[in-house]
């Protein structure tokens, strides 16, 4: 079964916004990072920061930091953070900066008890296709295959287009789901599921998944510099047209600051700026 | 008008009294009997109106639980995956248990389309049930007996875009424990009963029960049970029947013990009138007997003697004061009586004398006439008039003359016999009616007198006067009437008297009709 809508995260109002605060919020992927380097952002912005992406009703999702952003105002600023690049033509349709931290390696997963490991990237695009239907095909159990995805953000480019380029091509009989924690828990379900996920994502001790090698390789910055690991996706921050010092400090901060580096490490993102000089 | 005694009245209203009480309580007793029954009655039909709210309740809510899991998108997916590429239905059991497993039911059933169990493979006598449903497009919920007991089942179908993936079935086991829960809110009991035999009741012991109904009427250990039937649709045509009972036992045993509570009432309230009655009747009829009685007496002319009570009530203080008017009436009848006799005496005797007067002659005579006519004796009148009267009034007054005749018939006391009857018949004349063997005893006899009263002088003041009397005697006639002789004796008598006052006075002259009989003779002062 495919759900075709695209996942539409709560708007957020300029009514409600805060005030005295830098308020940011977008996807859950580019919130981890900003999370993560929340202290360095607001020693770089002088001003504290209000982040919403995972626990708060404000974010979640790509279209609601676009939202965000567009809030911004004296006294109110603020900027939002995505984890799907952004047109040429929506940046100029929405009057938007977009500001590139990241290249995140979209992990295909695969059920624990799969015995599967490695697949090739057309392997991967035939299965999400629905060309192989079972996992013997590719050396695995006698078992069917169920496709997990996450369609989301449809009209922007990259991200599991990078799998598939378009929604009608992949497999019709398969199970669309609307987050990132729906996609791990169905695979855990499923014996023989496949569904795919940003690298940022933390999964949970419980979750029966694992991630495999896309033609041997492991989805690591390192692969994705070299361009060899083929499925990923761009993490950005956004800001109106009009950002405020302390909003481009702390992008700034984002983009190049030694925390951010070690964020990226730690979840095998390729950084898109090269980081500050002393 | 007929007579009826204060007592009689008295028992007539303390037995109106005791017939009102009865009647109160009877009326009483059956109109709470009536009430009773009634409102139990209706409380029943209230309480099978909220049972079947409460069977209501619990269906909407299962059939919510069913609709939960059957609308979920994640369960149709799953549905879909599963019946799309034919695999385990495993991940549907787990999205179940993650999702679900908080739902409160005893039992859920997952059915692929073609009615075959993909979740709770265990539970294949429910499926079975469901199998044999012909038609299950909408949801449903059904009652069914399965191995487990009795239980509701809410039946809802997994629908994408029209097409049916599957279908769920929750259900809950109305059990002992449920029909317990029941019975907290109701307080009554329950019976799930097929073919007439009980399968499960909340009675302790209820092997030997035999659901027979009389009326809505089903007695059980000898306790009757008010019963209604709790609707349950259901697909199979041997389930159970729910049966909802009061106790009409309890409610008699309470009627009972008002009935027992009234009747000690009603006995106490006529012991009561009647101890009551008896005390009236007691405190208030001696006293009235007794004045009835002495009232009968004194109507009779009679006025006795009334005890007077120490009083302490009305009664008593009546009694009292009717024994007063009793005493006062006494004393007056006697100052009557007194009066009247003294009214008596002066109407026959002369004030002066205190002898008899004429009025008093006439009225006595005709006894004396009668008398001596039977006893053939001969009856005389002597009569007596003091001589020169007049010249003492008019020498030495009026005063002088009354004392004169005060002495003179002291004189007539002293000389009489008991047997004569002494008259003043006006001024200074008397008369003496005396029964004598003959005129010569009659003579002496007055003789006697004359001397008496010659000899006596009498005093007055410092005056010392003489006295003398002349006096004629007559004879009675018989065989004429006693006026008549009477007339005729006082005529002869004084005929002589005055033949006496005409001889010289201080003398006594027998009428000579009388004399001639023995002697004809006068006797003066100087024989």
């Amino acid at each position: 079964m495919a759900e075709e809508a695209e996942h539409c995260p709560m708007p957020v109002k300029a009514d409600n916004h805060p005030t005295g605060y830098i308020t940011g919020a977008g996807a859950h992927f580019s919130w981890i990072i900003f999370k993560s380097m929340q202290q360095d952002l607001e020693k770089a912005a002088g001003q504290k920061i209000l982040l919403y992406g995972k626990d708060s009703m404000l974010g979640q999702g790509c279209n609601a930091g676009i939202r965000n952003a567009k809030l911004n105002g004296p006294g109110k600023e603020s900027f939002g953070f995505v984890c799907c690049p952004i047109s040429k033509a929506e940046i100029a349709k929405k009057k938007i900066i977009v500001y590139p931290l990241a290249e995140e390696p979209i992990l295909i997963l695969v059920n624990q008890s799969n015995p599967v490991s490695n697949l090739s990237k057309q392997q991967v695009r035939d299965i999400f296709s629905g060309k192989i239907k079972n996992w013997k095909e590719v050396g695995g159990n006698d078992l069917p295959i169920v496709v997990v995805t996450r369609l989301h953000c449809k009209s922007r480019p990259g991200h599991w287009k990078t799998i598939l380029p378009d929604a009608k091509d992949f497999r019709k009989l398969r199970l669309n789901v609307s987050s990132a924690d729906e996609m791990v828990k169905r695979v855990s379900d499923f014996e023989g599921a496949i569904g795919h996920t940003g690298s940022t994502w933390e999964f949970e001790s419980g979750n029966k998944v694992k991630h495999i090698k896309i033609d041997g390789l492991k989805p690591t910055a390192e692969n994705l510099a070299k361009r060899k690991y083929p499925f990923y996706r761009v993490l950005s921050a956004v800001t109106d047209e009009h950002p405020s010092e302390s909003v481009k400090r702390l992008i700034h901060e984002a983009q190049t600051g030694k925390a951010f580096f070690k964020v990226a490490r730690q979840y095998h993102l390729l950084p898109l700026n090269k980081p500050a000089t002393e | 008008m007929q007579f009826r005694s204060y007592r009689a009245k008295l028992v007539i209203y303390m037995a109106m009294l005791i017939v009102f009480l009865s009647a109160t309580f009877i009326y009483s007793y059956t109109y709470i009997q009536r009430v009773m029954l009634d409102e139990s009655n209706n409380h029943l039909v209230r309480l099978k109106q909220l049972l079947n709210g409460h069977l209501n309740s619990e269906r909407s809510e299962l059939e919510r639980y069913a609709a939960i899991v059957a609308q979920d998108l994640r369960v149709k997916e799953y549905m879909y995956v599963i019946t799309g590429i034919g695999g385990s239905s495993e991940p549907l059991s787990k999205l179940y248990e993650r999702e679900f497993g908080w739902l409160p039911i005893d039992r859920r059933i997952i059915l692929n389309g073609s009615r075959q169990i993909l979740v709770g493979r265990q539970h294949k006598d429910l499926a079975a049930a469901i199998q044999k449903i012909t038609d299950i497009s909408n949801n449903t919920t059904f009652y069914y007996q399965g191995k487990m007991g009795l239980e509701m089942v809410a039946l809802a179908s997994i629908k994408y875009r029209d097409n049916i993936l599957g279908f769920v079935a929750v259900s809950r086991l109305l059990n002992r424990a449920w029909l317990e829960k029941k019975k907290r809110i109701t307080e009554g009991e329950f019976f799930l009963v097929r073919n007439k035999q009980v399968l499960m009741t909340t009675l302790s012991d209820f092997r030997n029960i035999q659901f027979n109904l009389n009326k809505n009427k089903l007695v059980a250990d000898s306790v009757a049970y008010r019963i209604y039937q709790i609707d349950l649709p259901g697909i199979s045509s041997d389930k159970p029947e729910l049966w909802f009972g009061s106790s009409e036992t309890e409610i008699i045993a309470k009627l009972d013990k008002h009935r027992s509570t009234m009747l000690g009432l009603l006995v106490t309230g006529i012991i009561g009138v009647l101890v009551l009655g008896l005390l009236i009747i007691r405190n208030f009829s001696r006293p009235l007997k007794e004045i009835r009685d002495i009232t009968r007496q004194v109507v009779a002319g009679e006025l006795p003697h009334l005890e007077k009570y120490k009083a302490t009530n009305e009664f008593e203080e009546l009694s009292n004061n009717f024994s007063d008017m009793l005493k006062a009436l006494r004393e007056q009848q006697k100052e009557i009586e007194e009066t009247h006799r003294s009214l008596e005496k002066s109407a026959i005797t002369d004030s002066l004398t205190g002898l008899y007067n004429r009025r008093y002659m006439h009225d006595v005579f005709p006894n004396l006439y009668a008398t001596a006519e039977r006893a053939g004796q001969f009856l005389y009148a002597i009569i007596l008039d003091l001589d020169y009267f007049k010249k003492i009034n008019d020498r030495y007054g009026h005063l002088a003359g009354d004392q004169c005749l005060t002495s003179f018939s002291d004189i007539l006391h002293q000389t009489t016999r008991a047997s004569d009857h002494l008259f003043r018949l006006g001024g200074e004349e008397f008369l003496i009616l005396s029964v004598h063997n003959n005129v010569i005893e009659a003579a002496k006899f007055a003789d006697k007198i004359r001397a008496r009263v010659e000899k006596t002088p009498v005093a007055y003041t410092n005056i010392i006067m003489k006295l003398t009397l002349s006096g004629g005697i007559s004879r009675m006639v018989h065989g004429a009437t006693a006026e008549h002789a009477l007339k005729d004796m006082l005529a002869r008598a004084d005929a002589a008297l005055y033949e006496a006052k005409n001889s010289g006075r201080n003398r006594i002259c027998i009428n000579p009709d009388d004399a001639s009989h023995n002697t004809s003779m006068a006797i003066n002062k100087s024989q």
